[in-house]
């Protein structure tokens, strides 16, 4: 043990010395002053939908039950006066649709739904049952479907009540200390064998009583403290020791994985810049279980196979809880699992690649 | 001229020497297809809905092949593994048959203790029950749908290969940056740049030799990524007149990177930094609102992502490119002014 202390010492100072130590530092801090003081906390979600109703039914409604403010800041639903009015909204934001419904003589309805060129059928499907059913159930006098209809299904909930409203910066920073601190494993193992490697310290410390085990343990230890020390600086400012604890177990497991990668990449390749294409190709295939994140609709089983996937939600699940705790446990015993099955596989392969190369 | 084109293939030798060469015609062949193989399935569904489909509460089959229509089902064979789908990621609804009460039961996630009626499910439920049950009675609502004639100029490019399709070409420029610095911080550690001095190739011949080899990397990934993403029918023009004003950029944080890296580890530190800086432009410009997107202005990159977007989504003009690929030479002159001594110093 006294060997990792003596390795872990070197390290250190050794990225002291090179300056990654402390440029990841000043960027964390450079990052959270812009999370507190640049990212606006409160944004306005684009328009998801315009709707111009005629009738007056739906908008009365979610007047009533929603609140049209709320429906605008919450559902990205806004009621417009007239056609053109969709139009000019469909025109500045390309990702919205319209609605126009009116009513006719007979108390039934048209509904025309403007759509952008891309909108997909699946869409245009779901408006249509969803739009069918709600004027069925609102439209005066309340009895369009009969009594054994409304009691063929129920609506339950597994919790009650709204979620509370997540201010932006929040929102982005699981995101972000992904991207910022749970890579830092993967870029700087990577850098610091591949400098081993170059500058012939490898050698010598083949003659050193420390084993290969050792050397790795002694680098793995750096990362966890450097992620330790950013993770800090960008999580306290802005969520307090709000599920502070947990969401720090999950991106040092994460760090730790990304270290394990990258021993086995800073084995395997001479040059760093060989194996940072390698690296630029991992990173994307991590990032992918974002989008999920982000547009939660997208959410196919496969997805968990990408370890980032864990990592993404149990951040998400510590830094924001919902009655999905398990999220975060589930996502420690996956990552710590495979972070197991890694450490043992890299530091064999790091072993036998030096092994071959002395 | 003959000075730079010798700087140029020896860079190439260098390249193939060291697989790098292969590598970055493999790396970012293999990202194209991952983007080609995911973008699609991003797009594919409205809703997503969990049900059980085997056993006591089972959905019965017309309901879900309606459901199967316009959400992505997923089956289970009991109400807990369905509810435990609900609790974790990602937003799912529930339905399942409770021979009890006799009826369906649609499980929301979470929702407000007055809502007792709305959901998918229910919606789908209901619409099935009261077609069974009265197969003649009239639509209360007649339904269209159109693409508004206003609109109809637009691309029918999905949202997501017009967003996939900058953020790949910004991650080439990114990787071409790389290379650049990591060149040149090479030829600092073999003593190249001052062989270069007394050699009779300039400094403009070496660093545009330099140049040429990530530029024709870019180039060709470009039309690579526009055909894999089906983005071959935008103005191809346009397309590479913004990855030319946008590869000043890349220039800048090549010559940055290799001023500023003593060493290839030194230099990957800031190379990792200041591409996390520069893609927060481009995650700017997907994430933030339009009447926040000032905020990222401060970025050549959030201009390249902007001006690729327009050009993607055929709603880019000449005029338009032209002021924002001003923008981008702007800010890139800006940092370029800033950090000129740095670059000067790091480079000598």
């Amino acid at each position: 043990m006294g060997n990792v202390g003596s390795l872990f010492k070197k390290d250190l100072l050794l990225g002291v010395k090179d300056v990654f130590v402390l440029l990841e530092v000043v960027f964390a801090i450079v990052l959270v002053l812009a999370l507190l003081f640049v990212v606006p906390e409160d944004i306005r979600m684009d328009a998801q939908v315009y709707i111009y109703d005629d009738s007056k039914v739906v908008q009365n409604f979610v007047a009533e039950y929603v609140g049209l403010e709320e429906a605008e800041k919450t559902k990205g639903e806004y009621y417009v006066n007239s056609r053109e009015e969709i139009i000019e909204g469909m025109l500045e934001d390309r990702s919205a649709i319209g609605l126009i419904v009116t009513k006719n003589n007979d108390g039934t309805y048209n509904t025309e739904l403007l759509m952008q060129p891309y909108t997909i059928d699946a869409l245009i499907r779901y408006i249509e049952t969803d739009i069918e059913d709600l004027l069925s159930l609102i439209s005066p006098p309340y009895d369009f479907y009969p009594q054994e209809v409304r009691d063929s299904v129920r609506v339950t909930a597994l919790q009650w009540g709204l979620r509370d409203e997540i201010p932006f910066n929040k929102i982005i920073l699981p995101s972000l200390l992904y991207y910022v601190v749970g890579l830092i494993g993967l870029f700087i193992m990577m850098s610091l064998i591949s400098q081993e490697r170059t500058e012939g310290t490898m050698q010598a410390f083949r003659t050193s009583p420390a084993g290969i085990w050792e050397f790795l343990l002694s680098k793995h230890l750096l990362l966890l403290a450097i992620a330790f020390a950013t993770f800090s600086i960008l999580y306290l400012p802005v969520m307090g020791l709000d599920g502070y604890l947990p969401a720090l177990l999950t991106i040092l497991l994460m760090t730790l994985l990304g270290s394990s990668i990258g021993v086995v990449l800073g084995a395997i390749f001479d040059s760093p810049m060989s194996a940072m294409l390698w690296v630029i190709l991992i990173i994307v295939v991590l990032a992918l279980p974002a989008v999920s994140l982000f547009s939660p609709t997208f959410s196919p089983g496969w997805l968990k196979l990408i370890p980032s996937y864990h990592t993404l939600f149990a951040l998400d699940a510590a830094m924001f809880p919902d009655d999905n705790s398990h999220i975060i446990w589930q996502g420690a015993a996956v990552m710590g699992a495979v972070n197991v099955v890694l450490a043992f596989l890299s530091t064999w392969v790091f072993g036998k690649l030096i092994e071959k190369e002395a | 001229m003959r000075q730079l084109t010798r700087v140029f293939l020896f860079d190439i030798k260098a390249s193939m020497n060291s697989f790098m060469g292969a590598y970055m015609l493999i790396v970012p062949s293999v990202i194209l297809f991952i983007l080609r193989t995911f973008l699609p399935s991003v797009e594919s569904t409205a809703a997503n809905i969990a049900i059980v489909a085997s056993g006591p509460n089972a959905v019965e089959q017309e309901i879900v092949e309606t459901l199967h229509g316009f959400t992505d089902v997923t089956t289970y064979d009991a109400i807990e593994d369905m509810e435990q789908k609900l609790r974790g990621t990602g937003n799912v609804q529930g339905l399942y048959w409770d021979p009890v009460e006799e009826q369906y039961v649609s499980v929301l996630e979470r929702t407000t203790e007055s809502n007792t009626i709305f959901s998918v499910g229910s919606r789908v439920v209901r619409q099935h029950y009261f077609r069974k049950d009265n197969p003649n009675a009239p639509y209360i609502n007649r339904y269209s749908y159109t693409v508004p004639p206003e609109l109809s100029h637009r691309t029918r490019t999905s949202p997501v290969a017009s967003t996939g399709g900058p953020i790949f070409i910004g991650f080439m420029l990114i990787i071409s940056g790389f290379i650049i610095g990591m060149n040149i911080v090479n030829d600092k550690e073999l003593g190249t740049i001052q062989a270069i001095r007394v050699s009779p190739a300039s400094k403009v011949d070496y660093f545009a030799g330099k140049s040429i080899f990530p530029f024709l990397v870019t180039a060709f990934y470009t039309i690579v990524g526009l055909l894999m993403l089906k983005l071959i029918h935008v103005n191809i023009l346009q397309t590479y007149l913004v990855v030319v004003v946008s590869f000043t950029v890349i220039l800048l944080f090549g010559l940055v990177l290799g001023a500023l890296g003593k060493n290839e580890n030194e230099m990957i530190g800031y190379g990792k930094l200041l591409s996390m800086v520069v893609m927060l432009g481009v995650l700017g410009g997907t994430l933030l609102p339009d009447n926040w997107l000032w905020i990222v202005w401060w970025s050549p990159l959030y201009w390249v992502y902007d001006v690729l977007h327009e050009v993607f989504t055929e709603s880019a003009t000449w005029g338009g490119i032209g002021w924002k690929s001003a923008a981008i030479l702007f800010t890139t002159g800006v940092y370029f002014l800033l950090l000129k001594k740095k670059i000067v110093r790091g480079l000598s």
